[in-house]
């Protein structure tokens, strides 16, 4: 059964290496470009982990990873946060909304593979 | 989808963001501008806007740092790491903000943009490390002493722990990695599930042996919560991996549950520290440790001995791997106060939200897309064409309401070209600061109609001579100050960019409350530039447009802005290409307003199908003033021109079939229409005329875009192919030269 | 789901499915309510698809529980997603897995 990755993130260029280098791990991905983009995409369907930046246009990362862990379908789904060294309190404020895990930015694709392969394997 | 797609889209996203973040600078100096002399009571609505601006710009070093970390695009990351770090600073309100942060915060863009630049030709590095570096330095003579960048190493590695201890105290018990996990109750909650942590350790080595520890769990039902995590591994673990590596793999567990590792060979004490720390009955994990091979049966003997004779606390000063406690303790601080405030955060981010996703495709695509509907809407012409003729009414009906929506799927796919024209208004915002500043003048910049849409490729094609009119009526319009004074205008001048949509096509116009144009000196000097002669009698209007002549200059100083070698005349050639003419209305002392009518789209227009011999042509539907019956005793030919007599009119005029050289003899009848462009007017004479239709361009091949007078090329309905004439030029033939020696 | 066979007096139950976090609660419920313990269990796992962390522990609880009544709790078949997470967890030992037969193609 194939992994179904959410990758949530305003920057179309972090989406499309992400997706790329997930898809050639033999994950399965969709994108969204904002908090609000990606509530919409949780549609019900199997998604085995999202991966969501914190900073974003219409709505943050924080925000969406508390929609989402209100949503029985997905309130159990791993979350990764992308921060960055200088969001120490963002990472915190994600880890209290329920995003357990982040990955920091600027990363190597592999890094984010690595990430995920530790969530979903 | 590659990598390299990828990079297209970064070097395409962060012209956007780079945009953006000049845009917002800019709104943000003019804030302080106004903020000097502001009243308090707006000085609540500005500092939320500030916030906002501060945090957007923020956002778009961010992004286009983040991503090209991902490229390991090393130059750029370090370069926007030092714009970032000073933003957050700003947003913390670290530092404040001054004009001149805004300066070099501009020139950081600029910067930005150049590496950008390159980077879309191909160029990975940096590429003026001098500028880079003296940016920096501005940027850090910025930044609070205190603050020089000693938070991004705060995060990298606080628990430098000890190499792998090859020493051992007694007989050596196995090279494996012992590795001690007992997961927090939260963990399947959270998505963090023990067995991925497991099989990607598979993937780090061999997994020699595992202990499921369920000491915790209840052993009924009434206790046990199913989403709760009662589970604990001790496993045996061989690889290679370096300690870091194998650490990094509980790297989102760690805070919250309790991981032990134990690297090879370690001292046996190490064994006992966590037989201690973790369990009530050490014989039981002793043997859970045997169990999994990482102690021997003797060395369990051993090491239970030595416990007993030595006091706990001792133990405890040889832990392994406990590291980070105090910043645990600090992040869960942390994380206390974070849901207080995210609370409110995420209401206002809320309302500050609207909905509208957006989706990025590659131009090529839509083209393509918009090429098919095009041959769409051509043979669902033929189509209807076709029923007509079959006299079958249902057929009939069918076909037009088929018909009705490919019309709509058309004007549809065309909206997709669409984009607004605020992008490329707002980029005038920086120009018109930077050129101000450099005549010396004083300027405000007002943009309305930025939500007009038009086709992006006529957005991307109008953006230079937009550039051009706006520079020169900040340099030859608007006045010094000191003139201003004493002409009893407000010494800052107004700049009014607009845009609004008039019957099929977008009206752009550029208004300065500047000198406004001096007709009789520009009639002087063109006579003087022997661009007309003296004798000429010419309305006012078309004295303006004098100015759009090739070598045309009336400013006494030659400014190093408008001056640069390309004239108006470039400007309006411009224009014309893209199917589009200028407009000048200006009164002097008072102003100047240039009006741009331009194609909304450059794929589609509204024409009129003539025929000559068996040869179909199609003149765009604008450009046409009426159609008449040639009468061939009013038409006069006079040193290789032709003229006709149209109600004692003098009209130029060409024959197509000349023009194009068909050798046919002339029909007994033939039809001129006449079409205008500018004020001029010439005839263009066909054998038949059949009527208006609407259709799609599609570009002329490599070989014949030396063909003058021919835009492009139309499918017809039944399958034939009908050139599209290119007013334009074809006038500039019929006026300027013999056509007989233009076209073979 | 449960099925007290009255000629040999031993429980059948058949899990199906998914065994995951999303649906412990469900299952937990439903097991927690059969009342078992009294007499022993024949569990048929040849048709679950996919197994996480929380279905193992509910496994181990349903054995922790029969243990406790000194009833034996037997997986008589189990699918390769099973198999997978039990070894994983180096619970074949614990559940007697290892003759247990696999049933193919349910797993992931």
């Amino acid at each position: 059964m194939t992994k179904r990755i959410l990758i949530v993130d305003d920057s179309a260029s972090i989406r499309q290496v992400v997706s790329t280098t997930l898809q050639g791990a033999g994950y399965e991905t969709i994108e969204a470009c904002d908090g609000m983009d990606g509530l919409k995409k949780l549609d019900g369907s199997k998604i085995n982990l999202i991966i969501s930046d914190v900073n974003m246009p219409k709505m943050d990362g924080i925000s969406f990873v508390k929609e989402l862990k209100a949503n029985p379908a997905y309130k159990f789904t791993p979350v990764i946060m992308l921060t960055t060294e200088s969001q120490e309190d963002k990472k915190a404020q994600g880890k209290a909304a329920g995003a357990k895990a982040w990955v920091v930015k600027p990363f190597q694709p592999q890094q984010m593979l690595t990430a995920v392969e530790k969530l979903v394997m | 989808m590659s990598m390299d797609a990828a990079l297209i889209t970064y070097v395409e996203e962060c012209r956007e963001l780079l945009e953006q973040m000049e845009g917002d600078l800019l709104a943000l100096e003019r804030g302080l501008d106004t903020s000097d002399d502001s009243t308090t009571e707006t000085e609540d609505d500005n500092e939320i806007a500030w916030c906002e601006l501060i945090n957007r710009i923020f956002r778009s070093a961010h992004t286009v740092k983040g991503s090209a970390g991902v490229f390991g695009l090393d130059h750029i990351v370090e370069f926007t790491h030092e714009v970032e770090t000073l933003l957050d600073q700003l947003r913390e309100e670290k530092i404040t903000l001054t004009s001149s942060l805004i300066a070099t915060l501009l020139e950081c863009k600029d910067h930005c943009l150049d590496l950008i630049e390159c980077l879309a030709d191909g160029v990975e590095e940096e590429s003026n490390p001098q500028r880079a570096e003296r940016l920096v330095n501005e940027l850090q003579t910025f930044s609070p002493p205190a603050e020089k960048d000693n938070q991004s190493f705060a995060v990298s590695e606080s628990n430098n722990n000890e190499s792998p201890a090859i020493e051992r105290l007694g007989n050596n018990g196995s090279g494996h990695w012992h590795i001690s996990l007992r997961f927090h109750a939260e963990a399947l909650r959270e998505g963090m599930d023990p067995m991925s942590f497991l099989r990607y350790l598979q993937k780090l080595g061999q997994i020699v042996s595992v202990v499921t520890v369920s000491n915790e769990m209840p052993d009924n039902f009434e206790k046990f919560d199913p989403e709760a995590c009662y589970l604990g591994f001790e496993i045996g673990f061989v690889s290679h991996e370096s300690k870091q590596t194998i650490e990094d793999v509980f790297e989102f567990i760690r805070d919250d549950s309790q991981v032990r590792i134990i690297p090879p060979f370690a001292e046996l004490e190490s064994y006992l520290s966590l037989i201690s720390e973790l369990d009530q009955e050490p014989r039981r994990l002793g043997e859970i440790l045997v169990e999994c091979g990482s102690l021997t049966p003797e060395e369990l003997e051993q090491a239970l001995a030595i416990q007993s004779s030595k006091p706990q606390h001792a133990l405890g000063e040889i832990l392994i791997n406990r590291g980070n406690t105090a910043p645990q303790v600090v992040e869960a601080a942390i994380a206390k106060q974070a849901q207080s405030t995210a609370g409110r955060s995420q209401n206002e981010d809320r309302a500050a939200s609207k909905d509208g996703g957006t989706l990025r495709v590659e131009a090529d695509r839509v083209d393509e897309l918009i090429n098919l509907i095009g041959e769409l809407v051509i043979s669902g012409a033929s189509t209807a064409i076709h029923s007509q003729d079959s006299n079958n009414d249902a057929l009939t009906e069918s076909v037009s309401t088929l018909n009705e929506l490919i019309e709509e799927v058309r004007d549809a796919s065309m909206r997709l070209r669409m984009v607004e024209i605020g992008a490329t208004f707002n980029r005038f915002q920086r120009v018109v600061r930077d050129v101000a500043n450099e005549l010396g003048k004083q300027v405000t910049l007002s943009i309305t109609g930025a939500d007009t849409e038009l086709d992006k490729t006529v957005v991307e094609k109008i953006g230079d001579p937009l550039m051009h009119l706006v520079r020169n009526a900040l340099d030859h319009g608007i006045e010094s100050p000191a003139e201003r004074e004493a002409k009893g205008k407000p010494l800052n001048g107004q700049l009014k960019l607009n845009a609004y949509h008039d019957s099929g096509s977008i009206v752009i116009e550029i208004i300065d409350d500047g000198a406004g144009l001096d007709a009789e000196r520009i009639r002087a000097k063109a006579i003087e530039k022997g661009l007309i002669d003296s004798t000429y009698e010419l309305n006012k209007e078309d004295i303006y447009k004098l100015i759009f002549a090739p070598g045309f200059s009336t400013a006494d100083a030659v400014t190093n802005l408008s001056g640069r070698g390309v004239g108006m005349d470039v400007v309006r050639n411009n224009i014309v290409e893209l199917g589009g003419r200028i407009d000048i209305d200006s009164e002097q002392g008072k102003g100047t307003k240039l009006t741009l009518h331009l194609p909304l789209t450059l794929a589609i227009i509204d024409g009129f199908l003539v025929g000559v011999e068996e040869s179909p042509f199609v003149i765009p539907l604008d450009s046409i003033r009426e159609c008449v019956e040639l009468q061939q005793d009013d038409a006069v030919e006079k040193n290789g021109r032709q003229y006709m007599n149209l109600r004692n009119e003098v009209l130029p005029f060409v024959r197509l079939r000349e023009l194009f050289g068909m050798k046919t003899e002339r029909p007994i009848r033939e039809n001129v229409v006449v079409v205008h462009y500018g004020n001029q007017k010439a005839g263009i004479v066909v054998d038949r005329l059949h009527g208006e239709l609407q259709t799609v361009i599609k570009p002329l091949g490599q070989l014949f875009s030396q063909l003058q007078g021919i835009g492009g090329s139309s499918i017809m309905g039944n399958g034939e192919v009908a050139l599209i004439l290119d007013i334009p030029t074809l006038m500039q033939l019929v006026k300027d030269k013999q056509p007989h020696h233009v076209i073979h | 789901m449960f099925n007290l066979d009255n000629s040999t007096m031993i429980w059948h139950a058949r899990l199906e499915g998914e065994l995951t976090i999303y649906h412990a609660f469900e299952l937990y419920q439903a097991l927690s309510s059969a009342n078992m313990g009294e007499a022993p269990l024949d569990l048929d796992l040849g048709q679950v698809s996919l197994v996480d962390s929380s279905g193992v522990q509910l496994l181990v609880l349903l054995k922790k529980v029969f243990a406790r009544h000194h009833q034996e709790l037997r997986i008589v078949t189990c699918s390769e997603a099973v198999k997978d997470a039990v070894g994983l967890f180096g619970l074949n030992g614990f559940f007697g897995l290892t003759a247990v037969p696999v049933t193919k193609g349910t797993s992931e």
